[in-house]
């Protein structure tokens, strides 16, 4: 099981779209949608910027894909197998990183945590400790072993609930405003694990408003407003479009400069 | 963040830490049940050895500080009471050593016992047990051990954010009435969030999880809390 994690077991045709959404919605009332037919794919082992100004339902979009709502109407579809009322099967097959990182960490110290997802999915104990002892030194989390998860920083946190989803060897790592509340450090060290592992063929979606940090690296973009996917494409694409979205943009950068492991 | 320490679980190399939760969940009910009966030389001892099990655990009692202060007032109830009822120094000296085994038995359990570990030792025993559901019962425990440490934490976080905005003192009533509601509605939602991350990581209470072993902590456990029950008894 050696480097199991560092290499997505997951491997399709690079251009094979790994999610693909179709006309979703959803509600919580009737005449109020808050998301409005989206249909969208995403390429497998790409990373993707799912980005907007607040309340443009891309924290909602997150948890439909999840499974832990259920979208009104449309479908998904991973790896061309139709998910859509299938969410316990989307729970497992997408790994979701709150946007408060700390409100999914159960576990009463940093190696119980990780665990804590595998021992659900009844691996054997072989394969645990094989995924746990790769998922420390992939993540820098070694030396924290044993800490209580609140007593880690804020950087330290988010990568702890990356890896307990990662040890659960998700389809999709799906990433909620990932660098809120972190300082410049804590954004690098961040930002540079879901490079490394976007490397390692790990298809990544990323939702942020900060562009300035991510732009750079994102394969492909996604501009939420209201509910409705106004923009979809590559970087160069989307990126005219930002500012008249509300999207900050700092003034003269260029879209390779769009990176907070640039500055 | 205001956070709070006690009846937190912490990791560390010791021996309470390494014993079985089920060895130590049976000596804190020995120890309970026996210093019912004890002399007030044998609550000394077990007390003695209580506090000197405190410092091999390293308890962070400077900490604690703070929040045994609603203890320490309890305390100081018991033994006013007690003398007042009794006329007696020892019964009242007896019985606030009683509360204080108690306590140091709480504060010892709770800092070596994981409640995944204790709920692993506890499902594994009930589940053995005709007509209960062990692994449910033992996941219900877990999910409300869970719990106590987060109301300790959104009562800190309330009291802590009220007195940084400088909040009045009004009628007593009406303040414990609004800190109440804010405590409980931080709570709902600090317990929302508790069930998101549960069900994201697909927590089936149901399941059964591994055991935990027996190793040589248990059995050195189980030796230095007889000697000390017996000596005790003798005193």
């Amino acid at each position: 099981m050696q480097g199991h994690l560092l290499q997505s077991q997951h491997m399709t045709d690079a251009n094979h779209p790994i999610l693909s959404v179709q006309n979703l919605s959803f509600f919580f009332e009737q005449d109020n949608h808050i998301l409005k037919d989206l249909s969208f794919s995403i390429a497998k082992g790409s990373f993707t910027l799912i980005t907007g100004p607040n309340g443009s339902g891309k924290s909602l979009l997150l948890r439909c894909l999840k499974g832990l709502l259920q979208p009104k109407t449309g479908s998904i579809h991973i790896l061309d197998e139709d998910l859509t009322h299938k969410a316990k099967q989307r729970m497992q097959a997408i790994g979701l990183v709150f946007q408060d990182a700390e409100t999914q960490i159960v576990g009463q110290t940093v190696e119980k945590d990780i665990r804590f997802g595998m021992e659900n999915l009844g691996l054997p104990k072989e394969v645990q400790e094989n995924r746990l002892e790769e998922v420390l030194a992939l993540l820098d989390l070694h030396k924290q072993r044993n800490q209580r998860p609140r007593t880690l920083s804020g950087g330290e946190k988010r990568r702890l609930a990356i890896a307990g989803l990662l040890v659960m060897d998700p389809r999709l790592l799906v990433l909620d405003e990932p660098f809120a509340n972190l300082d410049y450090r804590s954004v690098v060290s961040v930002l540079s694990t879901l490079l490394r592992l976007q490397k390692a063929g790990h298809t990544i979606i990323l939702v942020s408003h900060e562009v300035d940090k991510t732009l750079a690296h994102a394969d492909h973009v996604l501009l939420l407003d209201d509910g409705h996917l106004v923009q979809s494409g590559t970087a160069v694409d989307v990126y005219p479009h930002l500012a008249s979205h509300g999207i900050y943009l700092p003034s003269s950068a260029g879209i390779e400069e769009l990176s907070w492991l640039k500055r | 963040m205001a956070e709070a320490l006690i009846f937190h679980y912490r990791a560390q190399d010791t021996f309470l830490c390494k014993a079985n939760p089920l060895t130590k969940v049976v000596a804190v009910i020995a120890i309970c049940v026996l210093i019912l009966s004890l002399s007030l030389s044998g609550l000394l001892l077990v007390s003695a050895a209580l506090l000197v099990t405190t410092f091999a655990q390293h308890l962070p009692l400077r900490s604690y500080k703070r929040e045994l202060k609603y203890f320490a007032f309890l305390l100081l109830l018991i033994l006013i009471t007690e003398y007042m009822a009794t006329q007696s120094h020892q019964q009242a000296a007896s019985a606030f050593l009683r509360f204080v085994c108690i306590i140091l038995c709480g504060l010892l359990i709770a800092d070596s016992t994981s409640p995944d570990d204790l709920a692993r030792s506890l499902g594994s025993l009930l589940d053995g047990i005709p007509f209960i559901r062990g692994w449910e019962v033992a996941s219900a425990i877990e999910l409300t051990l869970s719990i106590l440490p987060m109301i300790f934490d959104a009562a800190l976080q309330v009291v802590t954010a009220r007195k940084a905005r400088l909040e009045r003192r009004r009628n007593p009533l009406a303040s414990l009435t609004s800190l109440i509601s804010a405590i409980f509605s931080l709570l709902l939602d600090k317990t929302e969030d508790l069930s998101l991350a549960l069900e994201a990581r697909l927590f089936d209470p149901v399941r059964p999880r591994q055991r935990l072993p027996y190793t040589i902590a248990d059995l050195k456990l189980a030796i230095l809390l007889l000697i000390l029950l017996l000596l005790a008894s003798m005193l």
